[in-house]
């Protein structure tokens, strides 16, 4: 039996492409990704918003840190130095250098020097405005006697009140917090423990499997030497990369596990189906090529692959070898190619192309892989399998016959009255279903980690990258003026609870105007002839000259521009600097322990002020991805209806859209009755239930004296289907767990309803 | 304009600075350690006494000179009180700075942060402590002695610390007379009345270190509550 012309030409075309797009990725540098944030849907963010935010996930989100605590300081430091010292050779992990930041710090402070008396805090503006001289002179007359208040960027002529060295040392506090050990190796003391602090960044990032590899190692290492060293030592960890390295590593063990299951349990049935090892050489030769084909086609295509299309990629087994068994199941050929399967192909393919919808890059790699993977297969078996003339020469195992002929024989005689007590049901269940967008119910992280990451966060506190307030103004002095005028709440906020702490562009770098203010108070309170200042000079004994010197400087000093600010500003301080897009100056508001998003969403009445939340804009963009996904199954129903129709031109062909459309209600109305929410990811298995339930029903439908050989295929595929898909089920990713027990649900919901679409 | 400590004139002020200590020192014989000092020193358990600190200022026509007294409890931290002129009260643990309010005790210590105070505690805690592997750790070490009197130089070796303070000088014979933290200002401690001993009372472990009367009863010298 050899396949039309046609056919084989397009075989022969895709292998020589498939061949030519292997050589060339060969070549090129293939990269496996691992990110889950591509698979979901982008934000409803302005541009500059989304900047900011992928500006914070870059600075942020990017980093690590590990905290060796133990009670004694010998032990901890020899770790973490170990530690640092395999972060610094490891390939694609970078140590994020405290000394270079205490380094970019002091010179900050030395460069801001010339224009100290333009810069005062928002407590002293204050205590100045509220005639707080004595108190200030009382403190620094308290601090030249005081040996913890040696040292300090401006001398005690330059900063007589020390109102300089104040500002300078309140703006620094992150580093403050911090003592060094030997080696340079930051640590902090809580609790009766030390802790050593080693931090690291993910280079190009913490989703790069490379990356999350060579962290894998130094962890390993750590706890080898943690285990070693005999001592009662403690090990924390935060950062995103952790949580991406598990995930990735689940998807890995995932995809060996589906892959093996489905194999297995495909290697099982063959046997007890054709009790020959033929078939299922052929059958793997075809989902080899479909899979192979798809592997290099994404690839080309995505420059890459996304580990989450290949955990569905394996599912694809199970839905590819569909073809082959209902090729390998006839006994008698009536035609060169299975009756149905350039139908039953399209259906299904345009199930999981449907999934491209999504508009996500990572669904639309997914959808890709799939669909092309289904075509080649559907190919092969179209244009391979015939020439091996295969036919089944012994009956499969009595529970497989069985087992095959089991629904046929559940529907005779008792469709209508199963339909009256199944309806009901079905829409029992349904009604208690429950749609969640929610982005967190999407990622279940290890609860180890977090533990851990609380605890980090209580000795080391870090800032939200995915909370923040955005400050616009029409130029940089009225988007700082706009970041002035925003302090007070944030500190009312603060006062309450409502937020922890806030970095604010204005408390580093004032405007203009704040600054002229500054020195005007300054020149009218503390400093003006014969005032604090003075008094200061007189009690201490300092010479005439120095006075001059002193009041010199109060003359000369000039106020700090963007561009000198931005010259030396360390890192931490620059990340809030976003300037000038579209004839607008930017700024951020970096927060802290936020608990009522609420109140910070009510800052937008302030001028220039937003409120950027990515998880609740990425969940609203959830949501709104759901109804349209619901929106475009109905049209996809719709167009796979009139296709019936041009193909069969009998509007009874519908009926054929029946069996879907239950298996796809039966599925959803169990998942509500165990109580599970419907995600974005239920809604897209529905678009594969349509595909298998047009397969099932076409194959039936088109297969007349065959059957029996058909059934026995649809009970091989929907059993392959559950087995893989089911698989799917106990991924620790809610999404594909959500894909896999929905899928599994609908393949056999739609095997047990297929035969409603012959008549009896 | 006096630069931020580490600018390169700071270095020559401290070639000057080390050349004359070594000048001044020049019948004492640099040695590579002197275990017995810091064995001695380091077994301390409680050390109390007073102190003159002296800050020399350029442009000031006098120093600075102020008056008080510590108590150093190991495994615990310092209590550090300026008494003249000015009243400063300070619990230096190695966690954390306490200041006692001028209130006759009433008021609950609060904390003090800042880089300054932090780099001033970790020096002073290492300093009484005379902790072997604390010093090595924090410091390069060069040692002087004569007869009973014996003089270490401290150069820190990381460069937060090194920011604040270029180097430490410390003097005495027995017990420590002397520390003087050279930055682009010098600061001279001088000791006297030192007392060691081997616990603390109550009281001043009420009154000094801010534990409760029943903390302190069951306090023991290695366990820090």
């Amino acid at each position: 039996m050899i396949a039309p012309l046609k056919l084989r030409l397009l075989f022969g075309l895709l292998s020589v492409v498939v061949v030519v797009l292997a050589a060339n990725l060969w070549r090129s540098d293939f990269a496996l990704r691992s990110d889950l944030l591509a698979l979901l849907p982008a934000s409803g963010q302005n541009e500059i918003a989304r900047e900011a935010a992928s500006r914070l996930e870059k600075a942020l989100a990017n980093d690590f840190v590990f905290l060796i605590g133990g009670e004694e300081e010998d032990p901890v430091h020899a770790i973490a130095y170990r530690l640092s010292r395999n972060l610094a050779r490891a390939d694609h992990l970078e140590p994020v250098s405290p000394t270079r930041e205490i380094a970019a710090q002091i010179a900050h402070m030395e460069a801001l020097l010339p224009h100290r008396h333009h810069l005062l805090s928002r407590q002293q503006a204050t205590a100045l405005r509220s005639g707080g001289g004595s108190e200030i002179l009382e403190h620094a007359i308290a601090a030249a006697f005081d040996p913890a208040s040696l040292g300090g960027p401006a001398s005690l002529t330059e900063d007589p009140l020390g109102l300089f060295n104040d500002y300078v040392f309140s703006s620094s506090a992150d580093a403050a917090a911090f003592e060094e050990l030997e080696n340079n190796i930051p640590a902090l003391r809580s609790g009766g423990k030390i802790w050593a602090i080693v931090r690291g960044r993910a280079q190009p990032g913490a989703f790069n499997l490379e990356a999350q590899q060579a962290l894998s190692r130094l962890e390993q290492d750590l706890e080898a030497a943690l285990a070693d060293s005999g001592r009662n030592l403690e090990l924390l960890r935060a950062g995103g990369i952790f949580h991406a390295a598990r995930a990735a590593g689940a998807a890995k063990r995932e995809v060996a596990l589906i892959g093996f299951g489905s194999s297995l349990a495909i290697l099982a049935l063959f046997l007890l189906s054709f009790r020959s090892i033929r078939p299922l050489l052929l059958s793997g030769l075809s989902i080899a090529f479909g899979c192979a084909c798809a592997l290099v086609i994404t690839g080309s295509l995505f420059g890459g692959l996304h580990l989450i299309s290949l955990v569905f990629g394996a599912s694809l087994i199970g839905v590819a070898v569909d073809y082959s068994l209902h090729s390998l199941c006839r006994r008698e050929y009536t035609s060169r190619v299975v009756p149905g399967l350039a139908l039953a192909v399209t259906t299904s393919a345009l199930g999981y192309a449907s999934l491209m919808q999504a508009r996500l890059p990572g669904l639309t790699e997914m959808a890709v892989f799939c669909t092309t993977g289904l075509l080649a297969t559907g190919l092969f078996v179209a244009v391979v399998l015939p020439v091996f003339n295969y036919r089944p020469s012994v009956k499969p195992a009595a529970v497989i016959s069985t087992l095959s002929v089991m629904p046929a024989r559940l529907w005779q005689g008792r469709r209508r009255h199963l339909c009256w007590l199944l309806v009901p049901l079905l829409f029992a269940g349904l009604l208690q279903s429950n749609v969640e967008s929610d982005l967190r119910v999407m990622h279940t992280p290890d609860p180890q980690l977090l533990a851990q990451q609380d605890r980090v966060a209580s000795l080391v506190p870090g800032r939200a990258p995915n909370q923040f307030l955005l400050v616009g103004g029409a130029d940089t002095e009225q988007m700082l003026r706009n970041a002035e005028s925003l302090a007070p709440d944030l500190e009312t906020l603060k006062e309450e609870g409502v937020i922890g702490e806030f970095s604010l562009l204005s408390d580093y770098l004032p405007s203009t105007q704040r600054q002229r203010d500054n020195l005007r108070l300054l020149r009218n309170t503390v400093y003006a002839p014969g005032a604090e200042v003075d008094s200061l000079f007189n009690t201490l004994g300092f010479t005439q000259e120095a006075r001059r010197e002193f009041r010199g400087t109060l003359n000369e000093s000039r106020t700090l521009t963007p561009k000198k600010w931005l010259q030396t500003a360390p890192t931490r301080q620059r990340l809030l600097w976003l300037g000038d897009r579209n004839g607008r100056s930017y700024s951020l508001v970096l927060l802290r322990d936020i608990h009522d998003t609420h109140r910070l969403q009510a800052l937008e009445k302030q001028p220039g002020v937003q409120f950027i939340d990515t998880v609740a804009e990425l969940s609203a963009a959830l949501a709104a991805r759901t109804r349209s996904a619901a929106l475009l199954l109905c049209l996809a129903y719709v167009a796979i209806g009139m296709l019936l129709l041009v193909r069969y031109r009998r509007v009874a062909a519908l009926g054929l859209l029946l069996v879907p459309m239950a298996a796809s209600a039966g599925s959803l109305a169990l998942l509500s009755a165990t109580g599970s929410a419907i995600t974005l990811f239920h809604v897209f298995a529905l678009y594969l239930i349509l595909g298998l339930g047009m397969d099932y029903g076409i194959f039936l439908r088109e297969s007349g004296r065959e059957s029996t050989a058909c059934l026995l295929a649809i009970l091989l595929s929907a059993l392959t289907t559950t087995i893989s898909f089911g698989l799917l089920a106990f991924s620790s990713t809610p999404m594909i767990s959500a894909f896999g027990i929905t899928v599994a649900l609908g393949g056999m919901l739609n095997w047990l309803l297929v035969p409603l679409t012959v008549r009896e | 304009m006096s630069g931020f400590p580490g600018l390169a004139g700071l270095a020559g002020i401290m070639a000057c600075v080390a050349a004359l200590a070594t000048a001044s020192a020049d019948t004492t014989t640099p040695v590579a350690d002197d275990a017995g000092i810091v064995d001695r020193l380091g077994s301390h358990a409680v050390v109390r006494g007073n102190f003159i600190q002296t800050r020399e200022l350029d442009n000031a026509a006098a120093s600075l000179r102020s008056q008080g007294r510590f108590i150093f409890w190991r495994n615990h931290g310092v209590y550090w009180e300026t008494q003249q002129p000015v009243q400063i009260a300070r619990i230096y643990r190695h966690d954390k700075t306490l200041v006692i309010e001028d209130d006759g005790g009433n008021a609950p210590p609060g904390e003090m942060r800042g880089v300054r105070d932090r780099h001033f505690r970790e020096t002073l805690l290492t300093v009484f402590s005379f902790d072997k592997d604390r010093l090595a750790q924090r410091f390069e070490q060069e040692w002087g002695a004569q007869g009973r009197n014996w003089r270490l130089f401290l150069t820190p070796k990381n460069r937060s610390l090194k920011s604040y303070l270029s180097m430490i000088e410390l003097w005495g014979a027995g017990n420590i007379h002397g520390l003087r933290i050279y930055n682009d200002e010098i600061l001279t401690l001088e000791f006297h009345d030192t007392r060691a001993s081997e616990s603390l009372g109550i009281e001043d472990c009420v009154s000094g270190f801010a534990y409760s009367t029943e903390q302190c009863v069951s306090l023991t010298d290695d366990s820090p509550p």
